[in-house]
């Protein structure tokens, strides 16, 4: 034991103390003249006083211990209502493996209580008992912020949960809700933050079912949303297995029930998780369904310990390769090549026949910016390169070239290709495809006379008006009404008939074809595994000039040739709203989240400011609500569904982008309120509580020797005993008082007046 | 005999204008009240050359249309000529050229004068400041593609040398109007037995080949745009070019 001494005054008692050593320091120099036993009794008075208004203590010095502060947060969420195997739930289970521990965990560390939800509560013991589930699932940003903003410096965290994080702090791939702060936008990033922000190490109890069922389950599946016609890419899913320790699990990947590729893993310990990726190929165009499918390997294995998850990617063209080959100059031409030359998703190549074999050259070849006419490179060496052949008013037997060549373009589209034949008086029987092998590809069969090209004003009229392509507007009323408000075309073909399997969709008004339907204007037809359109004219530049008459038609022509192009290489169809792909069975935790991506005619994402989104609720029972949405980043909006009941769920998204009809989409999930087989997020745990340096345990299986070594150790620290205010003592007073007589006795005595 | 001629052209309008052409090329042409038409028969002769030079058809007769026309929009390229400064634009004439130009349409402006500063140049630099106020008249550099769309054009040829280069106007990466100051057109004209009305000076017949050469490369750059810009004609062309002729 030791002893201190120090002043115990404020500012205040400061201020008085200086003020009289102020006032004596100002007296001084008449005290100086006075006796010296006068003058050091008056000092010693001063001295006095100054020294007790400083408030002096006197205090003993003491050896103790201090024990380690834990911040004990129980999860408060919905989930924990949840009763497994032990008949309790599962937050009255954490209470009260806290309760009966109380005595071992106070011996060695100083506890405080939080309720964790949507922050984090201080609690006594008092009030852990009582302690109910809260509706708002547990958002660790908002949980560790409030505990590191309660001041308190704790040595170490302890999380008892089971698992369930808000959604914006789970993975965001392939909607699960498992794992934590990984890509899971703003949410996770704050979360992350926050956890970054705790100084100490973190451990994770889990608190779920005690009965270790074996099982399987795909619990992610990540995947691009669309991916590049030709292009790799690699899909990655992930499997928790339990209960199987010492079997084979096998992953494989299929598309369409074939099998792409498989993995085996050896299951070494009572619960794993198992990652793979696998790497694939785009060669198909168009929405591509594949799935994961898990189960062990073993012939014997039990049709429980089978799971798999579906997830669908959409394969585009990162640019349409476009060939534009046409027969002379026109403003067709002109028009036509400036509008897909402008867009950048175009490559385009074209060339057009400036001079004719029979054309007269008034100046040397040398002074002609003409190249010879590369037929061999257009029709066989690079044509397998393009997504889209255009033949305007092209005479192919001017050329003398070889059939052969138009049996490599049928070939080519009967492949895959898209052929596109824009008319003119060359274009068809006097260009020499009248019983020529691509003739067989149009949707039309031609007329045996050459003069098949009439001049002529005419307004074409819409023959399929529910044909997608000819969606030019919100509604089909006012593009009906595009259609019809449009300039006359100049010139259209004659046909002989329409062959069967071809749609036509603008047909002249009045002229028919050689078997009495009405004349295509445009046709369309599938061969093969490719798409081929016939537009009989080359006047549609006349609806780009009477764009200037009119403001509501100035985009028309640019959107039909774009559409024209995104519907021969299947990018039209492509659906541009599309929920992220959902796992069999939702986990129990509120709010479900879908999450949707919206993406424009590009593949790009869409902004939410341009969208007008709608999506429809279909609880069980058929009851439909209308769901929280926000947008979570560009192009993807999180749909949150709370107060669900037990059974299947539809939920339907319908977007409109720029004013139009853009697409939709719906998912369908079976959601299964708190019963006692809710699985419990082991992962999520695990990733929280390696990244803050801590342990997982599950609650039932917890050392809590272990848990409570971990601990930092108590340490021991000087402390104050007990103290004594030295300046309380009545005395200092009658000393001072004693002091001034003596004084005041000797000048009277010795005559120092 | 040249009033003659006009006479007859005027009169032939009307059934022109009903005429439709289907996939022909149409060789339009502003008229304005004043000598709206310098020459005119020389559209025959330069769709004569393009017809026997390129794969180019053609309609044999011209559409002579007004601003106001309601044949406006379907006539994607239009002449505008004179010697004198036709008269100023109405705001409805304007706008209605703005829309033209702006949808897809093709101004090739001739100054028929042969003099510099001619009336008919301040009223063209006036009107198309007036009718596309964003954008400026501006030269055209020799690497322009309209040089090189169907003749390689090292010269600028025409009736009379008032400038060296042409000019233009673009609009969305694509240029739509092209004034040409040299008379290009006065350069095609001929008399009824066949000769030529006016001599090119200085350079003679050399320039007025010039002048032949490039009205043909201004009509397929309206047809073809930048189409010989393309990658592909470039070693053709710059081989051609580095071959030092003509």
């Amino acid at each position: 034991m030791g002893f201190g001494l120090a002043l115990d005054s404020g500012s205040l008692e400061w201020a008085a103390a200086g003020a009289a050593a102020l006032g004596y320091a100002l007296l001084w120099p008449s005290l100086r003249r006075l006796p010296r036993p006068v003058a050091a009794l008056r000092a010693a008075a001063a001295a006095l006083l100054v020294l007790v208004l400083l408030k002096p203590v006197v205090h003993t010095l003491e050896q103790r211990s201090v024990k380690p502060r834990i911040a004990v947060l129980v999860d408060q969420g919905p989930g924990m209502q949840a009763v497994d195997d032990t008949g309790i739930s599962r937050l009255s289970r954490a209470a009260r493996w806290l309760v009966s521990h109380r005595a071992a965990l106070e011996s060695r560390a100083e506890v405080n209580l939080f309720a964790a939800s949507g922050g984090a509560r201080r609690l006594s013991w008092e009030d852990l008992a009582g302690l109910r589930p809260s509706p708002g699932v547990l958002e660790p940003a908002a949980v560790f912020s409030d505990v590191v903003n309660s001041g308190l410096p704790v040595s170490r965290v302890w999380l008892f949960s089971d698992g369930a994080f808000a959604p914006g702090a789970a993975l965001s791939g392939g909607g699960s809700t498992h794992g934590a702060f990984k890509d899971g936008g703003p949410r996770a990033a704050a979360g992350g933050a926050a956890l970054d922000s705790l100084s100490a190490p973190l451990d994770a109890f889990g608190v779920g079912p005690q009965r270790e069922l074996p099982s399987v389950a795909v619990t992610e599946a990540d995947s691009p949303d669309f991916v590049f016609l030709h292009s790799r890419f690699a899909v990655s899913a992930a499997v928790e297995v339990s209960g199987v320790a010492g079997r084979e699990l096998r992953l494989r990947l299929l598309q369409d029930e074939r099998t792409l590729s498989e993995k085996t893993f050896r299951v070494e310990r009572p619960f794993e998780v198992f990652r793979a990726t696998f790497p694939v190929s785009a060669d198909g165009l168009g929405r591509q369904s594949f799935r994961f499918a898990a189960s062990l390997a073993d012939r014997k294995a039990e049709k429980s310990l089978k799971a798999s998850r579906a997830f669908r990617i959409e394969v585009i063209r990162q640019k349409y390769r476009i060939m534009y080959l046409a027969g002379r100059p026109s403003m067709e031409y002109s028009h036509l090549r400036a509008q897909l030359k402008g867009d950048p998703n175009h490559e385009l190549v074209s060339f057009v026949i400036l001079r004719n074999p029979e054309d007269f050259s008034p100046v040397p070849d040398n002074e002609l910016s003409l190249i010879p006419f590369p037929a061999t490179e257009i029709f066989v060496d690079t044509l397998p390169q393009f997504d889209l052949f255009i033949l305007e008013n092209f005479a192919f037997h001017q050329f003398q070239l070889p059939a052969a060549y138009l049996e490599n373009l049928k070939r080519f589209v009967s492949r895959g290709g898209a052929l596109l034949v824009i008319g003119g008086s060359q274009a068809f029987t006097k260009g020499g495809y009248r019983g020529s092998p691509l003739e067989e590809v149009f949707p039309v069969a031609l007329v045996p006379q050459s003069d098949d090209f009439i001049p002529g004003l005419f307004k074409p009229a819409v023959a399929a008006p529910k044909h997608p392509f000819l969606q030019m507007a919100d509604t089909p009323e006012v593009s009906l009404g595009l259609w019809n408000s449009l300039p006359a075309l100049d010139g259209y073909t004659r046909f002989s008939e329409v062959r069967p399997g071809a749609t036509v969709l603008l047909a002249h008004p009045a002229e028919k074809t050689a078997s009495g339907a009405p004349l295509p204007v445009v046709a369309v037809r599938e061969f093969g595994r490719g798409k081929v359109m016939l537009v009989g004219t080359d006047s549609t530049w006349r609806w780009k000039l009477g764009g200037g008459l009119d403001w509501k038609l100035s985009s028309f022509y640019g959107k039909f040739w774009s559409r024209a192009v995104q519907y021969l290489t299947g990018s039209l169809e492509l659906p541009k709203v599309k929920f992220s792909p959902l796992p069999d069975r939702m986990p129990a935790r509120e709010p479900a989240v879908l999450a949707l991506h919206v993406f424009d005619e590009h593949f790009r994402p869409v902004s939410g400011a341009e969208l007008d989104l709608r999506v429809v609720w279909t609880v069980p029972g058929g009851a439909q609500r209308s769901p929280a949405v926000f947008e979570s980043e560009p192009g993807v909006f999180q749909v949150e569904l709370s107060r669900l009941a037990e059974g299947t769920h539809r939920v339907r998204a319908i977007a409109r982008y720029r004013g139009q009809p853009w697409g939709e989409d719906s998912a369908e999930f079976r959601w299964e309120g708190g019963r006692g087989d809710l699985t419990l997020n082991r992962r999520g745990l695990k990733d929280l509580a390696s990244r803050r340096g801590g342990k997982y345990s599950d609650l039932h299986q917890v050392d809590l020797n272990a848990a409570l070594a971990a601990l930092p150790p108590s340490r021991r620290e000087q402390g104050v005993g007990s103290r004594r205010n030295l300046w309380s003592w009545p005395g200092w007073l009658w000393l001072i008082a004693g002091l001034l007589l003596w004084e005041w006795l000797l000048r009277r005595r010795r005559g120092w007046l | 005999m040249r009033k003659l001629f006009l006479a007859a052209a005027l009169a032939a309008l009307p059934a022109v204008a009903s005429a439709q052409y289907g996939d022909l090329f149409v060789w339009g042409q502003v008229r304005y009240t004043g000598a709206w038409d310098p020459y005119p028969g020389v559209h025959a002769e330069v769709l004569k050359f393009l017809n026997e030079v390129t794969s180019v058809l053609e309609a044999p007769e011209r559409r002579a249309v007004t601003l106001q026309s309601p044949e406006l929009f379907s006539i994607p390229f239009l002449v505008l000529t004179g010697k004198q400064a036709p008269p100023t634009l109405s705001e409805e004439e304007a706008g209605r050229l703005r829309d033209y130009l702006t949808s897809g349409g093709f101004l090739w402006i001739s100054d028929a004068s042969g003099v510099a500063g001619s009336p008919f140049d301040a009223w063209v630099r006036k009107t198309l400041r007036g009718v596309l106020p964003d954008t400026d008249l501006r030269p055209l550099g020799s690497d322009h593609v309209l040089f090189r769309t169907f003749f390689l054009i090292r010269r600028i040829g025409g009736r009379a040398m008032v400038s060296g280069s042409l000019e233009g106007v673009d609009w969305g990466g694509k240029t739509v109007v092209v004034y040409s100051r040299n008379d290009l057109l006065g350069a095609w004209a001929k008399d009824p037995l066949g000769g030529y009305l006016y001599e090119c000076v200085p350079g003679g017949e050399a320039q007025r080949m010039d002048a032949r050469k490039l009205t043909l490369n201004i009509l397929m750059y309206a047809l073809t745009g930048s189409y010989k810009a393309d990658a592909v004609h470039q070693p053709f062309i710059l081989d051609k070019l580095r071959s030092g002729l003509p």
